[in-house]
C-alpha cells in the first residue's frame, strides 16, 4: 500500500495548492477601486447588468438613472452638504451573488445608501443584511415585507407594488364598463404576486375574475392558456408578460382570432417589440390593435414636463436608455434623500428615514418618475395616486418614453 | 384543432433540435449541448439578413446555413476534438452553449426580434383550426427532413458508414473510415440544418437570446422518447411532447405542462429504456 | 527516495487535516470578508459535487439531480426554521433525510435507465424544481422564495457569523472524512465494479439494484447537508438557487476536479466558485467568460485536475512495486477449495426462432476439470450465461449441489457459489490489483456502510480478512508482486490471472473459466494451467470453456462437446480426441478420407485451426 498512500498525499498537496492559489487570485481581483474620500455620501447601486436576456437592459436603465440622480443632487449641493459618490455592483440578478457582493462592499467600505434594482428575490436576500448593518436603502423589487417599517425601518420601496398598479385599473375598467376579467401571468416571482393581487383586488372591487392562468416563462406558445381563458368569456384580458412571452401571447391572440381588449401591465410596456415597427417589431400591426398598456405619466413624453425631460437628458449623457423610464425609479431616490437630509439637518440613516415619512419632504423633493411618494410611518410603499398612471396604446419609444 | 396545430408546430421545433443531436450522436457518440444555441444563431442571422440588410429570403436561408455550419465546425475543433473523456464533452459543449448565449446577447441585444416569414405573417384557417403559415411549414419541413435523412442513411454510402460507426466505431475505423472527418462532417451537417431552418424557427419563436436554453432540454426529451440515434423517433417524440405540453397547458394549467411532459418521459423510458425506436441490446457478455 | 519515506511516515489524512484547520481559522486572522463568503459557498458547493462524484465518478451513473436534492434539503431546513426549530444539528439531520427521500424517488428511473436517458431525466427533474415549489406555494413561498428563516442555533445559543462559518467548515470536513472512508472501503470498490460493468457486478454477486440505490442515497446526503447549510447562511431560499445553472455548475465542478476522486470535489468546487465569481465582474461579457472558462477547463482537464495530478505522480514516482522478487507460485500452500456439483439437465433456449440450446446436459463435480468445447455458435457462451443467470431457461434445470439456480437473478447465482472469468478481462479502472481481488469477497462477507464509515470492529475484521485472503490468492496465482499496481494496467495474461484470483477469494462452489487462454503466450498458458490444476487438486469444481484444444486435452478430466446447440460428444480427452464427429465438425478434419491419423496434441496453441480472428468476441 505504500505507493498508494504517498500518491494520495501528493494529490492532496496539489489540491490544496490549487485552492490556495485561487484564494490569492480572488484576493487580487476584488480590491476596491473608487477614490472616494471619507466624507462623501457613498451610494451603492445593485443591478443585474451582466444577467441573461432582457433583464440586463432594465438593470442598465436602473443603474443609469441612479447615476443621473447623483449628478442631479450634486449639482444642487449634495446630501446634507456632502458630495455624493456612487458605485455600481453587478449582481447578475442572482440573490446569492447579490448577498456575496453586498457583504463584500459593506465590509470594505460601508455605504450610506443602497439602491437595489431588483428583482424581488434579490430584495428578499439583501434586505436582512442591510437591516443588520443599519443602512438606508431604496428598492424597486418589492417583496411582501419590504415596505413594512416594523420589519425594515430603513428601507423604502420606490416601485408601486403589484397591488398599487392593479388598484389603478379599477377606475379605468369602470369607465370602460368591463365586468368580467381574465388574467394571464408568467411563472416569474412577479407574475405570481401579480396573479394573487389581481384576484384579490378585482374581487374586492366588484369585478368577476373568470380565469387566472399561468404560463411558463420559458414556453414558446401560450395559445393553449388563451383558449382556456376564452372559454370563460371575460370582457377584458389582463396580461402580465415580458420579453419573448409577450410576443407569443400576442401571436396566440391573433391565431385564435380572439377580439378582446387587452390591458398590459408595466412589464408589457417595457418589452421592445410593441414599441418597434415591423419588420423587427409589431407596432402598428393587427396583433396590438386591442392592446392598452399601463404606464406612469412620466413614461409618456410631454414637452411641458421639464423635470422629466431634464432627467432624461442627464441619463442620456451617461448612456443610452434601453428600457422604459418606468425602471428609472432610482433617479428619484437621490432627490428624496437630499430633501429629507435637508429637513432633518443630518445624513444619519434613522433621521433621513424619519424625514422621508414627512409629507412636506415628499412634497418638496424634486422627483420625476412619480411626482409624489406617499411614504407613511406605517407603510414605506410609494402608494402612488391614481392620477400618476395612464393607459395608453403602444407607440414608439424614444429614450425610454412613449411618444 | 388550433391546439393540435400549435402543439404539432412546437413539437416540430423540438424535433428539429433533436435531429441535430441525433446526427452528432450517431457520428461521434457525443452530445452537443450547444445544438439549440446553433439554431438560435441561425434565427438571429436570418433576422439580420431579412430585416437589417433586407435580402431575399432564399439568400438569407443559405447565408444562415453557411454561417451556422462554420460556427458548428469551429465548435467541433475547439470543444469536441481535443477532448478525450465523454464527461468532459458535457462540460465543453455546455461552455460552448453559454458562450454562444453571451455572444448573441452582445451582438443582437436582449430584446426579442421579429423574424418575418416569407409565406405570410397572418394566421390562416386550416382543417378547422387556426395556425400561422410558418407553423404549417415547420411541420412539413420536419417530416420531409426526417424522410430525407432516413433515405440518405439507408441508400447512400455516407449513411451506411454512419450507421456502421454508430454500431461500432473501432470496427469502422479498422475498415478505413476516417472517423474524425465523419465527426466533423456530422457537426457541420447538424449546424447547416440548424442554420437553414433558423428563419423558420425564428419566425415562430422570435430571435431571442434565451431561445437556446428554452429549446435545449425539450430537444433532449424528444430525443430520449424517440430513442438515441433514431431519426424517425424524433417525429414521434416531437409530436408527443408538443401535444402533451399544449393539452396540459390548456386543461391542467401552465404550471403542469413540464410536469406532464416529465411523466410521459418517465413512462416511456420505464417501458422502453432506450426509447421507442431503439432496441435495448440483448446480449450481455 | 527520502521524500518517499517522508510521505510514508506522515499518515494520509494529515494534509487534509492541516488544510481544514487553515480554512477554519480564516475568519479569525482578519481575512477579507469576500473570501470568507466565497469559501463558505465553495464548501457548500463541494458537498454537492462530492455527492455527484459518488454516483458519477464511483458508480458511473449519470444521475445529475443533485440540485433537486439540494433544494429538498434547503426547503426542509428553511421550513423547519420558520416553525421555530432553529437548531442546526436538527436541521442538518432533517435536511439530510429530506434529500435522501428526494434522492431515492428521483433514483427510481435510474434503476432501469442507463447513461444518457438517466442524465436527461435527472436534468429535466431539476428543471421542474420551480414548478413543484410553485404548486406548493403556501408552504414554500413559490417563486418568491422562502423568507423569515431564523438565525441558526446550536444547543440553544444563536450562532454568530464566525461560529456559523466554523459549522460549515466542520460539517464539510466531516462529510469528506465519511466520503473518504466509503471510497477506500470495500463499498467504494464495489461501486467502481458497478461503474465498470453491471454485468461484472452481478456476476460477482453484487446486486446492481442495491448498489445503484446505495450510490443515489449516499450521494443525496451531502446535498441535503449543503441545503441546510445554505438556508441558514442566507436565511432566504428561492427556486433560483436550485436552477438548472446549479446542476450544470455541479457537473462542471465534478468533471474539472476529477469525478473519480474524493478530494477532487473540493478542488472543482473552489475552481468553479472563485472562477465564476470572477467572471461576473466582466459585466456584459460575463456569459462569454463563463462559457470560455468551461470550454478551456474541459479541454485541458481530462480526468479532472486530480486525474492530471495522478498522471504526474505516476510519471515521477519510481515503480516501487516491482522491487519485490517474484515468488514461486508453487511454493504457496493451498487451502482446500470446497467445490460443489454443478448439474445442467435438459436445458433449452431459443432466441426468436433461433434454437441456441437444445436439451443440453452437463455435470461438473468437485475435484475435476470439466471442459466445454464446440465451434462458434454452438451455444457455449449461451450456456455459460444461463448458468450465471443472465438468461432464463426455456426448459430444463440448473442446480448447484441440488439447489436450483435457474430461477435466481445473476447476482444471486453468484452468491450461491458460481464464479466466472470473462473472455475480455473485466476489471474496474482506478483500483489496485489487491483491491480488485478483494472485491471478489464483497458479496460474501458483510460489513455495512455505516460500519465502514465509523471503522467499527466488524469492518476492521472483515477488511483484515479481505486483505489476507486476497494476498493468498495472489500468491497462488503468482502475481502477488504486482499487488500495488493499477489493475487495468497489467498485461493480458496477468489480468486473466487476476480474474482467477478474484474468483478464488469468493471460495466458489464452481469456477467458470471463459476462454481463459486466448491471447496468452505459452509461458502464460502454462502458468494458468498450473493454477487451474491446483484449484482442482484442492477440491474445486472447474468448468473450462476453451478454444485451445491443446490446453483442453492436457487439462480436462472430462470434455463436453457442443454443436448447433446440441450435445455432440462427451468423454475423457482420449475419447474426444478420437471422436469422428468432433474431428470433422470441430476441428475440420475429414476422417473419411483415410489419411494419416492426426495427433492433436501436436497442434500448438494459437495454431489450432479454429481460431481465426473474427471468432474472438471482444
Amino acid at each position: 500500500m505504500s505507493k498508494g498512500v504517498n500518491m494520495k498525499n501528493r494529490l492532496v498537496t496539489l489540491a490544496g495548492g490549487a485552492a490556495a492559489l485561487s484564494l490569492v487570485l480572488s484576493a487580487c481581483g476584488s480590491g476596491s477601486e473608487d477614490g472616494a474620500s471619507s466624507d462623501d455620501y457613498k451610494v451603492i447601486v445593485l443591478g443585474g447588468i451582466g444577467g441573461e436576456g432582457v433583464l440586463a437592459d432594465n438593470a442598465l436603465t436602473s443603474v443609469n438613472s441612479a447615476q443621473a440622480g447623483v449628478k442631479f443632487v450634486n449639482k444642487s449641493g449634495g446630501v446634507d452638504g456632502r458630495k455624493v459618490t456612487i458605485k455600481v455592483i453587478d449582481d447578475s440578478a442572482d440573490p446569492t451573488v447579490a448577498v456575496t457582493k453586498l457583504r463584500e462592499a459593506i465590509n470594505s467600505d460601508k455605504p450610506d445608501l443602497v439602491l437595489n434594482s431588483g428583482p424581488s428575490t434579490v430584495s428578499d436576500a439583501t434586505l436582512p443584511i442591510l437591516k443588520q448593518n443599519k443602512i438606508l436603502s431604496f428598492n424597486i423589487g418589492p417583496t411582501q415585507t419590504s415596505s413594512d417599517p416594523k420589519q425594515f425601518p430603513l428601507n423604502f420601496d420606490l416601485s408601486a407594488s403589484a397591488g398599487d398598479q392593479i388598484q389603478a385599473y379599477l377606475p379605468y375598467f369602470g369607465e370602460k364598463g368591463y365586468k368580467k376579467v381574465g388574467v394571464l401571468h408568467g411563472s416569474s416571482s412577479y407574475g405570481e404576486v401579480f396573479a394573487k393581487s389581481s384576484e384579490e383586488i378585482f374581487s374586492k372591487g366588484g369585478l368577476e375574475v373568470t380565469a387566472n392562468k399561468e404560463y411558463d416563462v420559458a414556453a414558446l406558445d401560450m395559445s393553449a392558456q388563451l383558449a382556456a381563458i376564452r372559454d370563460t368569456k371575460p370582457d377584458v384580458l389582463v396580461l402580465d408578460a415580458y420579453g419573448a412571452p409577450l410576443g407569443y401571447v400576442l401571436k396566440g391572440l391573433e391565431k385564435l382570432g380572439w377580439d378582446i381588449p387587452v390591458i398590459g401591465n408595466t412589464s408589457v410596456s417595457a418589452t421592445g417589440i410593441i414599441s418597434t415597427e415591423p419588420p423587427s417589431g409589431v407596432l402598428g400591426t393587427a396583433v396590438v390593435k386591442n392592446l392598452v398598456m399601463q404606464v406612469y405619466k412620466s413614461t409618456k413624453f410631454d414637452p411641458a414636463a421639464t423635470g422629466v425631460n431634464n432627467a432624461v437628458k442627464t441619463m442620456k449623457g451617461i448612456g443610452p436608455i434601453k428600457a422604459t423610464l418606468i425602471l428609472a425609479y432610482n433617479y428619484d431616490a437621490l432627490p428624496l434623500v437630499a430633501a429629507a437630509a435637508e429637513k432633518a439637518g443630518s445624513s444619519e440613516p434613522a433621521d433621513i428615514a424619519k424625514a422621508l415619512e414627512d409629507s412636506s419632504v415628499q412634497e418638496s423633493a424634486d422627483t420625476v418618475i412619480l411626482t409624489r411618494y406617499n411614504f407613511t410611518a406605517d407603510d414605506h410603499a410609494p402608494n402612488p395616486n391614481a392620477d400618476e398612471f395612464a393607459f395608453i396604446p403602444p407607440s414608439k419609444l424614444k429614450d425610454g418614453q412613449f411618444q | 384543432m388550433t391546439l393540435i396545430w400549435g402543439g404539432l408546430a412546437l413539437g416540430a421545433v423540438y424535433a428539429l433540435v433533436a435531429i441535430g443531436y441525433n446526427i452528432v450522436f450517431i457520428a461521434s457518440k457525443t452530445f452537443n449541448f450547444a445544438q439549440a444555441q446553433l439554431m438560435m444563431v441561425g434565427a438571429f442571422v436570418a433576422y439580420s439578413g431579412l430585416v437589417t440588410w433586407d435580402l431575399p429570403w432564399p439568400l438569407v436561408v443559405l447565408m444562415a446555413g453557411v454561417v451556422v455550419a462554420v460556427v458548428a465546425a469551429i465548435e467541433e475543433r475547439i470543444a469536441i476534438r481535443p477532448v478525450k473523456d465523454v464527461h468532459n464533452v458535457l462540460v465543453t459543449t455546455l461552455g460552448a452553449s453559454i458562450f454562444l448565449d453571451g455572444a448573441v446577447q452582445l451582438i443582437w441585444g436582449s430584446q426579442p426580434l421579429t423574424v418575418p416569414f416569407f409565406g405570410g405573417n397572418d394566421a390562416v384557417t386550416i382543417a378547422g383550426g387556426r395556425a400561422y403559415p410558418v407553423e404549417i411549414a415547420l411541420i412539413v419541413i420536419v417530416i420531409l427532413l426526417v424522410g430525407a435523412l432516413v433515405l440518405i442513411s439507408r441508400r447512400t454510402m455516407v449513411g451506411l458508414v454512419l450507421l456502421g460507426m454508430s454500431e461500432d466505431r473501432e470496427a469502422a475505423q479498422l475498415r478505413g473510415v476516417n472517423v474524425r472527418a465523419m465527426a466533423l462532417s456530422a457537426f457541420v451537417a447538424a449546424g447547416a440544418i440548424a442554420g437553414l431552418l433558423g428563419l423558420f424557427v425564428g419566425s415562430k419563436t422570435f430571435a431571442v437570446s434565451t431561445l437556446g436554453a428554452a429549446l435545449a432540454l425539450k430537444g433532449f426529451v424528444v430525443l430520449a422518447i424517440g430513442g438515441f440515434g433514431s431519426i424517425p423517433g424524433v417525429l414521434v417524440g416531437g409530436t408527443l411532447v408538443g401535444l402533451v405540453e399544449a393539452y396540459a397547458s390548456r386543461y391542467l394549467g401552465g404550471e403542469y405542462a413540464n410536469l406532464s411532459v416529465f411523466l410521459i418521459l418517465i413512462a416511456v423510458l420505464l417501458a422502453r429504456p432506450a426509447g421507442l425506436f431503439v432496441r435495448s441490446k440483448e446480449r450481455v457478455v | 527516495m527520502d521524500r518517499l519515506r517522508i510521505f510514508k511516515v506522515v499518515p494520509g489524512w494529515t494534509i487534509p487535516l492541516v488544510l481544514g484547520v487553515l480554512v477554519a481559522i480564516l475568519p479569525f486572522v482578519n481575512v477579507d470578508y469576500s473570501i470568507i463568503r466565497q469559501v463558505q459557498l465553495a464548501l457548500i458547493l463541494s458537498l454537492l459535487v462530492s455527492g455527484l462524484n459518488l454516483s458519477l465518478g464511483f458508480a458511473g451513473e449519470l444521475a445529475l439531480g443533485q440540485a433537486a436534492m439540494y433544494a429538498g434539503g434547503a426547503y426542509a431546513a428553511g421550513i423547519l426554521s420558520k416553525a421555530g426549530h432553529t437548531d442546526i444539528l436538527l436541521q442538518l439531520a432533517v435536511a439530510g433525510l429530506a434529500a435522501l427521500a428526494v434522492g431515492i424517488i428521483t433514483g427510481i428511473p435510474g434503476l432501469r435507465l442507463g447513461s444518457w436517458s438517466l442524465a436527461m431525466t435527472s436534468f429535466f427533474l431539476v428543471l421542474m424544481v420551480p414548478d413543484i415549489l410553485s404548486i406548493f406555494r403556501e408552504e414554500t413561498g413559490g417563486r418568491n422564495g422562502l423568507t423569515g428563516i431564523l438565525s441558526p442555533t446550536l444547543f440553544g445559543n444563536v450562532l454568530n457569523p464566525d461560529q456559523y462559518y466554523l459549522v460549515i467548515v466542520i460539517v464539510t470536513a466531516l462529510w469528506f472524512v465519511v466520503m473518504r472512508n466509503i471510497a477506500v472501503s470495500r463499498h467504494g470498490i464495489a461501486l467502481r465494479v458497478l461503474k465498470q460493468s453491471p454485468v461484472l457486478a452481478s456476476s460477482m454477486g453484487i446486486s446492481v439494484f442495491r448498489m445503484k440505490l446505495l450510490a443515489y442515497s449516499l450521494g443525496a446526503i451531502p446535498a441535503g447537508l449543503a441545503g441546510a447549510l445554505f438556508a441558514s447562511l442566507d436565511l432566504y431560499v428561492s427556486p433560483e438557487a436550485f436552477a438548472f445553472t446549479v446542476a450544470t455548475t455541479v457537473l462542471a465542478a465534478s468533471v474539472l476536479g476529477g469525478s473519480a476522486s474524493v478530494y477532487g470535489a473540493l478542488v472543482g468546487a473552489f475552481i468553479l466558485q472563485f472562477g465564476l465569481n470572477q467572471s461576473s465582474g466582466y459585466k456584459e461579457y460575463s456569459l462569454l467568460v463563463t462559457g470560455a472558462f468551461l470550454l478551456i477547463g474541459g479541454v485541458l482537464l481530462t480526468g479532472g485536475l486530480t486525474g492530471l495530478a495522478r498522471q504526474i505522480a505516476n510519471r515521477y514516482s519510481p515503480a516501487t512495486a516491482h522491487e519485490r522478487s517474484v515468488e514461486n507460485a508453487s511454493d504457496v500452500e493451498f487451502a482446500a477449495v470446497p467445490g460443489k456439483t454443478l448439474r445442467v439437465a435438459g436445458v433449452s433456449k431459443s432466441f426468436g426462432g433461433n434454437r441456441a440450446l437444445v436439451e443440453v446436459d452437463l455435470e461438473a463435480v468437485p475435484g475435476r476439470i470439466t471442459a466445454l468445447i464446440g465451434p462458434n455458435g454452438s451455444g457455449k457462451t449461451t450456456l455459460l450465461n444461463m448458468i450465471c443467470g443472465f438468461y432464463r431457461t426455456d426448459a430444463g434445470q440448473i442446480s448447484l449441489d441440488g439447489d436450483r439456480l435457474d430461477k435466481l437473478g445473476s447476482d444471486q447465482v453468484a452468491r450461491a457459489g458460481v464464479a466466472r472469468t470473462f473472455q475480455t478481462p473485466n476489471i474496474p479502472e482506478g483500483i489496485s490489483v489487491l483491491e480488485a481481488v478483494t472485491s471478489g469477497r464483497y458479496a460474501h462477507q458483510r460489513a455495512t456502510v455505516l460500519e465502514a464509515v465509523l471503522r467499527l470492529p466488524r469492518y476492521r475484521r472483515v477488511r483484515r480478512e479481505d486483505l489476507a485472503e486476497a494476498r493468498r490468492a495472489l500468491d497462488l496465482t503468482g502475481i502477488r508482486h504486482l499487488e500495488d499496481l493499477e489493475a487495468v494496467s497489467l498485461p493480458l495474461g496477468q489480468r486473466r490471472l487476476l480474474e482467477v484470483a478474484r474468483c478464488l477469494v469468493s471460495s466458489p462452489g464452481v469456477l467458470l473459466l471463459d476462454e481463459v487462454a486466448s491471447g496468452l503466450d505459452e509461458d502464460e498458458v502454462d502458468r494458468l494451467a498450473d493454477v487451474v490444476r491446483r484449484v482442482r487438486d484442492a477440491g474445486g469444481t472447474v468448468v473450462l470453456v476453451e478454444h485451445n484444444f491443446q490446453l483442453v486435452l492436457s487439462l480436462a478430466d472430462e470434455i463436453v462437446a457442443l454443436a448447433h446447440g446440441e450435445l455432440m460428444a462427451r468423454g475423457t480427452p482420449t475419447e474426444i480426441e478420437n471422436n469422428p464427429r468432433v474431428m470433422s465438425e470441430y476441428l475440420g478434419i475429414d476422417t473419411s478420407a483415410g489419411g494419416e491419423p492426426v495427433v492433436l496434441a501436436d497442434i500448438a496453441p494459437g495454431k489450432t485451426p479454429t481460431r481465426p480472428l473474427e471468432e474472438r468476441h471482444e
